[in-house]
C-alpha cells in the first residue's frame, strides 16, 4: 500500500501522538475535499441562479398563449432545479460536517487514548 | 556522505514488512476494534466492572496493532533529497524511499552472509528481489537471476569505496532529473555508472549508459502512474450535480461524445509529455476571453485527438486553468447529426438546434474531427456547409469550438470559407521527430503491457521506431510506430515468453515487408557473401555486373547505405539477349526472395510527354478527377521491390528528369500530389543504346573492361542519348557484353536444366547428348541477339521433339529420355 501522505514513526511514542495524528488529520480532510466535491458543491454555488437567465424551452415565435405556457413551464422548472441544488449543497455540507467530526474525533480518541486506559481502569476497578 | 539505512524509520517498517509475524496485524487490528466496541457496550449495558476491565486489556492491545499495521504502508521518507545534498552532514538514507531502503537492506544482508564489505555487487541481489526493480532489468534486456551472481561472485573485485561512490552518483542523478528522493532507478543509474560488473552486463545486453539512464526516467514515470493511490488522495471527477449545475443537453447527448468523461473515468492516463506544450497552448487559447477557438492543422495520425483527450483528462481532474475548470469537451458525430437529413433545410435545422443547445449550456466546448467537413463548399457525403450557421455562435462567448483538419483541407476548405479563420487560432502540429516518437511510445506502451499481457525490453522500442521509420511511409510519427508497436505485442502475446525483443520487432516488419532484417544471420551471412555464386546460377558470365550488383547489395544489408536513396540505381547497359533482365529477376530473386517482386515497365511505351502521366498520376482539373500513375502505384502498394525500366532509351526525355529525384532523394511526388516513397527499391534501368559500340570494341580484339565503359559513356552522351547528369545519378553503369559461343552453351544447359524442373511432376527426366548440346549451341547462337535465339531453337528442336514422343510413345513415371543428336536433327522441327 502506498501513501502520499504518511510518513511511518519507529519510535512509538512519536507514532502514536505526531505521526497518527497527522495521518487521520489528511484523510479527514482529503476525504472532506472529496465529499465537497462529490456532492458538485462549488459548481452548484456558483451556478444556482444561471438556470433563470436562461429559458430551457425557448419562446421565439411563438403565439402568446404558447409563450406563457413556455413560460410557465420554464418557472415550474426553475423552482424544481431550485429545490434540488439547494437540497444537494445542504446534504453535501452535512456529509462534509460530519466526516469531519468523525474525523476529529478519532483524533482526539488517539491523543487521549492513555487518558482512556486509565479512565477503563478506573471504571473496571471502581465502577463508575 | 552519511547513509545509514539502520537509522531510518523506513527501514524499520521495511523489516517488519519481510516479517510474517507482523502481517498478522492486518487481520487481528480489525478484530481487536470489534471486540473492544462489543465489550464496552456490554460493561455499559449490563454496567458490568468486570467486562470494562477486559476492554482495557484489548486496548492495551490497540496500539501495537496499529502501529505494525501501518508500517505495511509505503509512505513518504522524512528528509528532501535537496535538503540532504545540501548538508553533507544529514544521512542521505532519509531520503530514500521504501524500494531503495528494501534493496539495501537485502544487499547488506548478502555481504553480511558473504562475510564481505557492502559493496555495489550485493546490492544486485537486493534488485532481483524487488519487483520493480526486476522489471528495470528486463526492460534494460538483463536476464540475470540470484544463481548467475553466485556463480561469479569470487570473482567480482569488492571495493568498500565502491558504495560510497555509487551513492554520491545516485543522488546526484536524482537531483538533476528533478526527483524528490532516492529511488531504485537512481541507484541503478549510480551502478551503471560506477560498477564494473554492472556496465559488463550491459555491454552484453547491447545497451548503452545513455539508454540506461533513458530507461531509469522511463520506469520511474510508468511506476509512479502505476501506484494506486488510497480512496481520499483520488481527485473527484466530476460529482452528482455536475450535470445540474448547467443547461441540459439532451441533443448534444445524442449525437456527441463527452470526452471530459470519457477521459476522466476511463482509467487510461493520458499524460502527454512529450506533448504538453501543444496542451499548455490549446488550454492557453482556449481560457482567453475573445477568438477562443482553436483549429489543430496536421495530418491524419500525428496525435491531435490525443491531445485533446489529454486536455479533458486535465478538465476532469480540475488541474486546469479556471476559466476551463468546469467546461466539457464534447466531441459531435456529424455523420450521425446529418445522417437521415433529406434537404438542406433540415440540415441546418439540426445544426442549429445543437448549436443553440450547446450555447445555452453554457459550458460546451465542441470538438469536429474533420472541421473542414463543417464548412466545406464542396458537395459530398458527410459533407454540409454549415460556416454561415455557426459563425454568429464563435462571435459570442458562450460556445467555444475545438477543430481538427488536414493541411490540405485547411488550405482548400477553411481558408475559403468566409469569417471561419478569423475566429480560430491555428496550432499547427507537426508529424514529431523519431526522437519525439520514442517518447510517445515510453508513454503509449504501459497501456499495451497492460492490454497485452506482455513487456517491451527498452531496447524493442528504439527498434520500432527505428523500422517504422525507415519501412513504413504510408502514416506519419507516432501512429505508425504505435501501430507497430500493437501488431508485435499481439504477436507476442500469443507466446510462452511474452517479453518484446528486437527480433520480434524484426521478425513483424520483415513479415510484413518480406525483407530480412536484423542480425545477419548465418545462412544469410553465407548467402551475402556468395551473393555472385547465386546470381551466377541464374547469370552466366557477366562476372563485372555480378560482382558490382552482390557489392551493392552487401553495402545495403550492412547499413552503409544512405538510408534516403534507393537501395541500388543501376544502368545496365549492352546488347540484347545478353542477361540483362535476366540478372534482375535474379537479384529480386536474392534480395526479396521472389523473383515476382519485380515491377516491369516497358519504357517504349512512354515516348510521349503525355505519357509521363500514365507512369506518375494525373492532377484533379476542373470536372475530372486525378488519376493514379501505374508506377507511383505500384510502388506505393509495393514498397519493397524492384523496378525495372526496359530500354530506358525509348523513354521521353522529361521522364528520365523526373527520376533524377528519385535517384537522390528516394521519392517522388505523384501526379496526383501523393509523394511515394522509392527508398526501399531497387531500380534497374536496362538500355539497348551503344550496343555497337560495345560490339565494334570487341570485335577490334580489345577487352579493357573499364575503357569500353568510358567509350560507351562519351558515345551515349555524345549521341544525347542521356545526359551527363543523368547518368551520374546511377550508383552504377554496368556493361554486359556480348556472349560467347561457350557461354551460350551454359546458357542452353540452364534452359535444359529449367526444362526439367518443369518435367519433375511428372517424374520424367530428359538428358541430352553432348553431340546434341553442341548442335543446338550451334543453331542458337546468334552474335547480334545474344541468347534470345536460344530459347526459340529450345522449343523447336528440343520441346517439340519431346512432345510428340511422349504423345507417340507415352511415359511412365520415373522414365529418363535420353536426346541425340539424330535425335533433334531429324525430328525436331515437329513436322
Amino acid at each position: 500500500m502506498n501513501s502520499a501522505t504518511f510518513r511511518f514513526s519507529r519510535n512509538p511514542v512519536l507514532f502514536w501522538f505526531v505521526s497518527l495524528p497527522t495521518y487521520l488529520w489528511m484523510i479527514t480532510m482529503g476525504e472532506c475535499k472529496r465529499i465537497y466535491h462529490s456532492f458538485s458543491v462549488p459548481e452548484l454555488f456558483r451556478t444556482l441562479f444561471s438556470p433563470w437567465k436562461r429559458d430551457e424551452v425557448p419562446t421565439d415565435n411563438l403565439s402568446l398563449g404558447d409563450k406563457f405556457h413556455v413560460w410557465v413551464g420554464n418557472l415550474a422548472t426553475r423552482f424544481v432545479a431550485f429545490i434540488i441544488r439547494s437540497f444537494t449543497i445542504i446534504i453535501g455540507f452535512f456529509m462534509v460536517g460530519f466526516i469531519f467530526i468523525f474525523g476529529i474525533t478519532l483524533i482526539v480518541i488517539d491523543l487521549a487514548f492513555p487518558l482512556l486506559i486509565v479512565l477503563m481502569v478506573i471504571w473496571g476497578t471502581n465502577g463508575f | 556522505m552519511v547513509f545509514e539505512i539502520d537509522k531510518t524509520d523506513i527501514a524499520t517498517s521495511v523489516r517488519y514488512q519481510k516479517s510474517n509475524i507482523f502481517k498478522t496485524a492486518k487481520i487481528f487490528l480489525p478484530l481487536a476494534i470489534f471486540l473492544l466496541l462489543l465489550v464496552l457496550a456490554l460493561a455499559i449495558i449490563l454496567k458490568n466492572n468486570s467486562m470494562a476491565l477486559v476492554g482495557t486489556l484489548l486496548m492495551l492491545v490497540i496500539p501495537p496493532l496499529v502501529y505494525f499495521r501501518l508500517a505495511f504502508i509505503n509512505g513518504k521518507p522524512s528528509k528532501l533529497l535537496g535538503d540532504c545534498l545540501n548538508d553533507q552532514n544529514l544521512n542521505l538514507a532519509l531520503a530514500a524511499n521504501t524500494s531503495a531502503i528494501s534493496v539495501v537492506i537485502v544487499g547488506e544482508g548478502y555481504a553480511k552472509k558473504n562475510n564481505s564489505v557492502m559493496s555495489p555487487f550485493w546490492l544486485m541481489y537486493g534488485f532481483l528481489e524487488d519487483n520493480e526493480s526486476r522489471e528495470l532489468f528486463i526492460r534494460m534486456g538483463i536476464f540475470i537471476n540470484a544463481n548467475n551472481l553466485e556463480s561469479v561472485k569470487n570473482n567480482i573485485r569488492l571495493d568498500s569505496s565502491a558504495m560510497e561512490r555509487l551513492l554520491a552518483s545516485s543522488a546526484e542523478f536524482a537531483s538533476s532529473s528533478g526527483g524528490t528522493y532516492l529511488e531504485v532507478e537512481d541507484l541503478i543509474v549510480g551502478l551503471v555508472k560506477t560498477d564494473e560488473f554492472f556496465k559488463s552486463l550491459i555491454k552484453m545486453a547491447d545497451i548503452d549508459e545513455k539508454a540506461v539512464i533513458d530507461v531509469a526516467l522511463w520506469h520511474k514515470r510508468v511506476r509512479k502512474e502505476r501506484v494506486k493511490v488510497p480512496f481520499w488522495e483520488e481527485p473527484v471527477i466530476g460529482g452528482v450535480g455536475q450535470d445540474w449545475a448547467y443547461g441540459y443537453t439532451q441533443m448534444l447527448q445524442q449525437y456527441g461524445l463527452n470526452l471530459t468523461k470519457t477521459a476522466g473515468y476511463s482509467g487510461v492516463h493520458v499524460e502527454l509529455f512529450s506533448r504538453s506544450s501543444y496542451v499548455e497552448e490549446m488550454e492557453r487559447l482556449l481560457a482567453k476571453s475573445e477568438k477562443n477557438n482553436v483549429l489543430l492543422v496536421g495530418d491524419y495520425g500525428v496525435g491531435k485527438k490525443t491531445m485533446i483527450m489529454a486536455l479533458a483528462q486535465k478538465i476532469s481532474g480540475g488541474a486546469v486553468h479556471p476559466a476551463l475548470r468546469y467546461k466539457q469537451i464534447m466531441q459531435i458525430n456529424v455523420g450521425a447529426l446529418l445522417a437521415g437529413s433529406q434537404t438542406q433545410g433540415d440540415i441546418v435545422g439540426r445544426v442549429q438546434m445543437l448549436l443553440n443547445e450547446a450555447a445555452r449550456a453554457g459550458n460546451m466546448i465542441l470538438f469536429f474531427d474533420d472541421f473542414h467537413a463543417m464548412v466545406s463548399s464542396e458537395q459530398s457525403v458527410g459533407s454540409v456547409n454549415a460556416a454561415e450557421i455557426i459563425l454568429p455562435y464563435l462571435q459570442g462567448s458562450a460556445l467555444q469550438v475545438i477543430g481538427s483538419t488536414t493541411i490540405e483541407r485547411y488550405h482548400k476548405d477553411i481558408e475559403t470559407a468566409t469569417g471561419i479563420i478569423e475566429l480560430f487560432e491555428k496550432i499547427d502540429v507537426p508529424e514529431p521527430s523519431a526522437e519525439e516518437a520514442l517518447k510517445m511510445l515510453e508513454e503509449s506502451v504501459p497501456l499495451l503491457e497492460g492490454r497485452y499481457g506482455v513487456i517491451f525490453i527498452y531496447q524493442a522500442l528504439h527498434e520500432i521506431v527505428k523500422l517504422s521509420e525507415r519501412y513504413i511511409h504510408d502514416k506519419p510519427f507516432p501512429q505508425k510506430a504505435l501501430d507497430l508497436a500493437s501488431e508485435v505485442a499481439v504477436k507476442v502475446s500469443a507466446t510462452k515468453n511474452r517479453i518484446v525483443t528486437n527480433k520480434d520487432v524484426e521478425d513483424t516488419v520483415s513479415a510484413r515487408t518480406h525483407v530480412p532484417l536484423g542480425a545477419v544471420q548465418s545462412s544469410e551471412k553465407d548467402r551475402l557473401l556468395n551473393l555472385e555464386n547465386i546470381l551466377h546460377n541464374r547469370i552466366v558470365g557477366q562476372n563485372e555486373a555480378v560482382e558490382a550488383v552482390a557489392n551493392a547489395m552487401r553495402r545495403s544489408r550492412s547499413g552503409l547505405s544512405d538510408k534516403h536513396r534507393p537501395i541500388g540505381t543501376f544502368l545496365f547497359v549492352g546488347p540484347t539477349g545478353v542477361g540483362k533482365t535476366e540478372m534482375a529477376k535474379a537479384l529480386a530473386e536474392a534480395y526479396f526472395g521472389d523473383e515476382e517482386k519485380m515491377i516491369r515497365f516497358d519504357m517504349s511505351e512512354y515516348q510521349d510527354a503525355a505519357s509521363i502521366y500514365n507512369l506518375i498520376g494525373s492532377p484533379a482539373g476542373p470536372g475530372a478527377e486525378g488519376q493514379p500513375g501505374l508506377m507511383t502505384s505500384a510502388v506505393h502498394d509495393n514498397p519493397f521491390s524492384l523496378l525495372l525500366l526496359d530500354e530506358l532509351e525509348k523513354a521521353h526525355p522529361n521522364l528520365l528528369t523526373l527520376f533524377l529525384q528519385v535517384f537522390d532523394d528516394g521519392r517522388l511526388t505523384g501526379g496526383n500530389g501523393k509523394t511515394i516513397d522509392f527508398t526501399n527499391t531497387i531500380i534497374i534501368a536496362t538500355s539497348n543504346a551503344g550496343s555497337e559500340v560495345v560490339r565494334e570494341y570487341l570485335a577490334s580484339g580489345q577487352s579493357n573492361v573499364e575503357e569500353l565503359k568510358t567509350n560507351l559513356l562519351n558515345y551515349l552522351q555524345e549521341q544525347g542519348i542521356y545526359r551527363p547528369e543523368f547518368l551520374n545519378r546511377f550508383g552504377g553503369i554496368i556493361v554486359f557484353r556480348p556472349l560467347m559461343q561457350d557461354e551460350i552453351a551454359r546458357v542452353a544447359q540452364l534452359m535444359i536444366d529449367g526444362l526439367n524442373k518443369q518435367l519433375e511432376d511428372k517424374g520424367i527426366t530428359i538428358q541430352v547428348a553432348p553431340d546434341a548440346l553442341d548442335y543446338l549451341v550451334k543453331l542458337g547462337y546468334d552474335p547480334v541477339f545474344g541468347a534470345r535465339p536460344m530459347r526459340r531453337v529450345i522449343q523447336e528442336k528440343l520441346e517439340n521433339f519431346l512432345a510428340k514422343k511422349m504423345l507417340v510413345e507415352g511415359t511412365e513415371r520415373g522414365a529418363v529420355i535420353n536426346l541425340t543428336l539424330a535425335d533433334l536433327s531429324s525430328g525436331g522441327t515437329g513436322s
